[in-house]
């Protein structure tokens, strides 16, 4: 019991940090789940990960309202908007916007309670089938082509992370280890460190941040048909391989009318519920959606854990392993939803702190991670090295001509169960 | 650049520092029984863990690592050797060897499904090393019309078969046993039990086995020992009871060379 609150404390610490920071993606969670893996129950990781998803939210907006730097990328739709808004109508939407982050959290919650227990595996085994993956893994990869509209690129993208992704399958011929050759000895963390993150901090704008005035979370009286709303919007975008976070922002930002204010409130809730949401695929039916549940995935792989087959097994809290994930969890909602509407201005001296000091705090950040990764991995420094600047130099060619790197990190990951998925397919009907 | 050198000297510190005592290597396929005797075998050691993407880069990790564990299985050496890699247990001294077992296979189908061995053409997913054309026609030349569909293993076989996409599984015996009554297991490929597959299908190896050994690259006594004493614990004996693997830790030169036969038989039966 105190271990898991222990969790849940950490996540909250953590989702607190991500939502407040602009350089910390929405995967930070999983990220640190990745190196600190080995001795935590699947409910403790549960915990962890929803937690620190769910914080990364309620906290991106109070980065974004206060400070105007967005904590995530869900919040870019209304950054402009903020313009406009005096510090009164700012401390209003401090909470309007926490409050509905809960009510999103709550119904997200509940959604993935439902369909866990009513629409799984067990119940229709033909989710888990050859032909329903095939389609859902087949859309996902094909889904960026629509999303990115560079189809060279897309295209290129795709074959290089597929090239890369099957490992110990037989059924392949020799002749595509043997390019793989090149890259052996890459980790998941390489790849997403060279191709996303190291071109992100570098190119970041780190120009001095400022805050004019005092806040303070105002109550004023809440829509709670938008509150529902915007949450059904996150939920169903949720369930969208891709940015969910960003979709669902977007999608209810656009259907929220024309008042500004309400249009706000709306992006800022959609996104709770569709961070929540987006790990439905994952949990019912083993399937990564977007990069949280792709580093959830190789967590997951990498532990030998059949996540389909562990959900309903009994927790630590005498219930099952979701039950219990899911419950603490909500317990997390209501404190982010205290912390969030309480302390503002020591956040935003927080945010405007560190923020000048960016550059070298993720510099250490990354050092550590990286010191842990060649660590965990067994391999040399010299070839640790040696590949990630050629993914650097990858990722920097990709930065300079705007393309974004997902596509890569998703076939990469995707690729292995989707190429066994054809061979199958043409093997039965062959 | 004081700031980088800072940086560069932390994340060499925090790298020598994490330095573990043993490393389980696993060359397996992350779906099969091995992976999961891997694990089992790293919980009982304590160690640290390394999933191989290929058992050449296995071998390469093996060999440049202290105090390195290898869960060799006898399904990789023989994929390997399809492939024209080196990735074989010849040489291996038993000094150096703290376990060599095996476990069995089943051959399931749904509870419910009529689906069986004979002319009419069925599907059996088994693991891609063993989905080879030589081995479809060993079966279909012993009167079972089978089409073989390759997986990564084990469980990707079970959720296949549970999904409805084939007709039967062949699959490590210690997974269809934990799944009770949701499957009906016609066949076992061990010779012990009543539906030993070579009462019924005259296969060249009927008594098909996965086989485990365990060795190390240390000559350190202590370690070996201390090795021999996970396999001994009582968590890991309840793992190998759980998934039916039996074997020894007393473990003689014959006893590595039988694995190699093996190996060989398998080479000449199967191989392309």
């Amino acid at each position: 019991m105190i271990e898991i609150l222990s969790v849940a404390l950490a996540g909250i610490f953590v989702g607190i940090l991500t939502g407040l920071l602009p350089a910390l993606p929405v995967f930070t969670g999983p990220f640190l789940l990745y190196y600190f893996y080995s001795d935590l129950p699947l409910e403790h990781m549960l915990v962890f990960w929803l937690t620190v998803v769910s914080g990364s939210q309620f906290f991106g907006s109070v980065a974004t309202i206060t400070t105007r730097i967005p904590g995530e990328e869900s919040s870019l739709i209304y950054l402009e908007d903020l313009k406009k808004f005096t510090i009164e109508q700012k401390n209003k939407l401090l909470h309007d916007t926490a409050l509905g982050s809960f009510v999103a959290g709550m119904l997200a919650l509940m959604f993935i309670y439902l369909f866990v227990h009513y629409i799984n595996f067990d119940v229709l085994p033909w989710l888990a089938g050859m032909k329903f993956q095939m389609f859902i893994y087949s859309l996902a990869i094909i889904g960026f082509f629509f999303i990115e509209k560079k189809f060279f690129w897309t295209l290129l993208m795709i074959v290089a992370g597929i090239a890369i992704s099957p490992n110990n399958n037989y059924a392949l011929p020799e002749v595509w280890y043997e390019l793989q050759y090149l890259t052996q000895g890459h980790t998941f963390y390489m790849l997403v460190l060279g191709t996303l993150l190291i071109p992100t901090i570098v190119f970041s704008d780190h120009s001095e941040a400022k805050v004019e005035g005092n806040f303070r979370a105002t109550r004023s009286p809440y829509d709670i048909w938008l509150g529902i709303k915007s949450s059904v919007i996150g939920l169903v975008a949720g369930l969208i391989p891709g940015p969910s976070a960003s979709i669902a922002a977007i999608g209810a930002y656009r259907s929220a009318g024309k008042e500004t204010r309400k249009k706000i409130i709306a992006a800022e809730t959609a996104n709770n519920s569709s961070v929540l949401t987006s790990a439905l695929p994952l949990l019912i039916l083993g399937i990564p959606i977007n990069q949280n549940t792709l580093i959830m995935s190789n967590i997951l792989d990498m532990r030998g854990i059949t996540i389909t087959e562990w959900l309903l097994e009994p927790g630590v809290l005498g219930m099952s392993v979701i039950d219990t994930a899911l419950l603490v969890v909500l317990g997390s909602l209501v404190l982010f939803y205290i912390l969030s509407t309480n302390l503002i201005n020591w956040y935003t001296a927080l945010i405007v702190g560190l923020h000048h000091k960016m550059k070298f705090i993720l510099l250490i950040i990354l050092s550590g991670l990286i010191a842990l990764d060649i660590s965990s991995n067994e391999i040399t420094w010299i070839e640790y090295i040696s590949l990630l600047s050629v993914l650097t130099a990858f990722g920097f060619l990709l930065k300079k001509y705007k393309v974004s790197p997902l596509p890569f990190l998703f076939a990469a990951i995707l690729g292995n169960k989707l190429i066994w998925l054809y061979i199958q397919f043409f093997a039965i009907n062959s | 650049m004081k700031k980088l050198l800072a940086i560069a000297a932390l994340t060499f510190f925090a790298t020598s520092a994490m330095a573990a005592d043993i490393t389980v290597v696993n060359p397996s396929n992350k779906a099969s029984p091995a992976s999961v005797f891997a694990h089992a075998f790293e919980k009982a050691t304590d160690a640290k863990f390394y999933q191989a993407s290929s058992c050449e880069d296995a071998g390469k990790v093996f060999d440049k690592t202290e105090n390195a564990v290898m869960i060799y299985n006898s399904s990789v050496e023989f994929a390997a050797r399809n492939k024209g890699l080196n990735c074989s247990l010849k040489g291996q001294k038993a000094e150096q060897v703290a376990f060599v077992g095996q476990t069995y296979m089943y051959i399931c189908r749904l509870p419910g499904s009529n689906k069986q061995f004979g002319a009419d053409t069925t599907t059996l997913g088994m693991a891609s090393m063993y989905a080879v054309p030589k081995h479809e026609a060993q079966f279909k030349n012993n009167g079972a019309n089978v089409k073989i569909v390759p997986y990564g293993g084990s469980k990707g076989v079970l959720t296949a078969l549970k999904a409805g996409d084939i007709d039967l599984g062949w699959m490590g015996s210690g997974l269809a046993k934990k799944q009770g009554n949701k499957l009906d297991c016609l066949y076992s490929t061990n010779p012990a039990d009543d539906n030993f597959i070579g009462k019924t299908v005259a296969k060249k190896i009927p008594d098909f086995r996965i086989t485990y050994v365990v060795y190390t690259n240390s000559k350190d006594p202590a370690v070996i020992a201390k090795l021999k004493d996970a396999i001994s614990s009582e968590g890991f004996q309840t793992y190998m009871k759980g998934s039916l693997v039996t074997g020894k830790t007393d473990v003689k030169q014959a006893d590595v060379d039988a694995v190699l036969g093996y190996v060989d038989l398998m080479e000449d039966t199967w191989a392309k």
